[in-house]
């Protein structure tokens, strides 16, 4: 085991010990069961058709999220960052309603659309849209002018120098910009999806909770950590795959 | 021939207005090389800039073959003081060097080539897999040499190639410069601000003046060719050249004025 890995591990398991404990103590509410009542209730349901139905609903949610709201923030991101014009039309929108937490328009969206999945995805869209937008900006914007006037000087297209200059200049963060996008889309969707009762993750988390199924509650608390954790790794991996040339991940070898 | 008239810039506009070149005339005639020297600050980069069509002068001309520079010119390749920054860390060497060959050779074999020649020509045949940044600074500087090579212009800006290099490779790359020259005759623009470089490389010797520059002196070097760094170096005529060249461009840079022009310039104002 690697030296970095092992402390969090350490910590870890002396956090569950003292929980489990406690638990034996019998002073904590029973709202927080013991670890090993969680543990056995995932064993037992971690198979169940139940559960990962919840799991493919909130994952299929995220996905079309990210998918649409990645894609529109990164278009008129990029739209900003390189026609001035766009930037003084849109820059005091943005400033407007970037901070505004998208759960406000739920009760909105539940009047107009009722409690469907399309709700979720609009609203986790929404968010996912924001650091999208801020970091294609800052990225078409930070292209070293040094290799724009190469490009300029050996006579490349604008096409040409969008592909082969500004796209993989700015992927650094392009890839920010998404792993930040995909966390804040999963949070959105699950509490969406609880909020709202629409079916994933989020709402069986509430019907668990509203039932008094402590064991049950936690562990799709557990589910839904590992599926960030999950997720941000095979992000993680897509980025340090196409940035190999990028000097954070250089490895030299002359 | 490359004949730049009058050229003035100016950066800014009213009192916040920084006259960077105020006057300068010039021609680099077919197979020269010519380098230009000033202090720091003379607006030496600012000049390259609006010779090879990236900056539009504030009034004057520049022309190639007579037909004026509005944009990138496709006879003129340029190779950049920052080799870390022109280069582009995404491609190989090889891609790098290709790059501006898309829109002039249609088949790839033709392209493959004329990397491969180009690399060739700079000594590093076996490293088009490499990535830049694997590479030493020398090896990237001869990298972007390569580039504006393969592109074959006739004319081949350099804006102070050597000055991020040490100086062994510094005086490699000047030799290389020359070979390159003698092999394939195109013309040479070299900024510089180093004095000695500029004797030894060049045919002649533009000398600007402090901002706002305008030429000084144009110098012509009468040194043999083919010229080697250690006997050229010790030649009487070399020492001579270089403390002239050195007294314009100490003199301007201290009183920061310009003094009695040569026959090449015109100043339109004197103090």
């Amino acid at each position: 085991m690697r030296p970095t890995l092992l402390l969090p591990v350490l910590t870890t398991a002396a956090l569950l010990g003292s929980w489990e404990a406690l638990s034996g103590t019998g002073i904590l509410p029973a709202e927080v069961p013991p670890v090993s009542d969680i543990a056995a209730w995932l064993w037992a349901n971690i198979g169940t058709a139940a559960l990962w139905t919840a799991v493919s609903q909130t994952l299929a949610h995220w996905a079309v999220a990210l998918a649409v709201g990645a894609t529109i923030g990164a278009l008129v991101g990029a739209a900003m960052a390189s026609v001035p014009v766009v930037n003084e039309l849109l820059l005091g929108m943005v400033e407007f309603f970037r901070p505004i937490p998208v759960v406000v328009y739920l009760p909105i969206m539940l009047l107009l659309l009722g409690a469907r999945p399309v709700v979720v995805v609009v609203l986790a869209a929404v968010a996912a849209l924001w650091p999208m937008l801020l970091q294609t900006l800052y990225g078409v914007r930070d292209v070293d002018p040094v290799t724009t006037d190469t490009a300029r000087v050996f006579g490349l297209t604008t096409p040409q120098r969008l592909v082969w200059v500004t796209a993989p200049s700015m992927l650094p963060y392009f890839f920010t910009g998404l792993r930040i996008a995909s966390t804040i889309t999963l949070l959105v969707a699950i509490a969406m999806e609880l909020i709202g009762a629409v079916p994933g993750l989020g709402n069986t988390l509430a019907t668990y909770a509203g039932n008094g199924r402590y064991d049950a509650t936690y562990g799709v608390i557990v589910i839904a950590g590992l599926l960030g954790v999950g997720l941000n790794a095979v992000f993680e991996r897509l980025e340090r795959r196409a940035l190999r040339w990028h000097s954070a991940y250089r490895t030299q070898h002359t | 021939m490359l004949s730049v008239t009058n050229l003035r810039k100016t950066y800014g506009s009213g009192d916040q207005a920084v006259e960077a070149i105020r006057d300068m005339t010039l021609t680099v005639d077919k197979g020269e090389f010519v380098c230009i020297v000033g202090p720091s600050g003379a607006g030496k980069t600012t000049m390259l800039r609006c010779l090879c069509g990236l900056l539009k002068p504030s009034s004057g001309t520049v022309t190639l073959d007579g037909a004026p520079v509005t944009g990138p010119p496709k006879e003129i390749a340029s190779v950049f003081q920052d080799y870390s920054r022109s280069l582009m860390p995404w491609f190989t060497v090889r891609r790098n060097v290709g790059l501006p060959l898309r829109n002039r050779y249609r088949s790839t074999a033709d392209r493959a080539e004329r990397v491969g020649t180009a690399l060739d020509a700079v000594g590093l045949s076996g490293f088009g897999d490499r990535y830049p940044w694997q590479l030493s600074g020398g090896m990237q500087q001869r990298v972007a040499i390569a580039r504006g090579l393969a592109y074959a212009p006739e004319i081949l800006l350099l804006d102070e190639p050597f000055a991020s290099v040490d100086a062994q490779t510094r005086a490699d790359l000047e030799d290389l410069i020359l070979r390159v020259r003698d092999d394939t005759g195109v013309t040479m623009l070299l900024v510089t601000h180093d004095i000695d470089e500029a004797v030894y490389l060049a045919d002649r010797v533009v000398v600007m003046s402090a901002r706002p520059s305008v030429v000084l002196e144009t110098v012509e070097v009468d040194l043999p060719r083919p010229r080697d760094q250690v006997t050229t170096k010790r030649l009487p005529r070399f020492a001579e050249l270089r403390t002239h060249v050195l007294t314009l461009i100490r003199r301007t840079a201290l009183d920061g004025s310009a003094p009695t022009p040569d026959h090449h310039s015109t100043i339109g104002e004197r103090r």
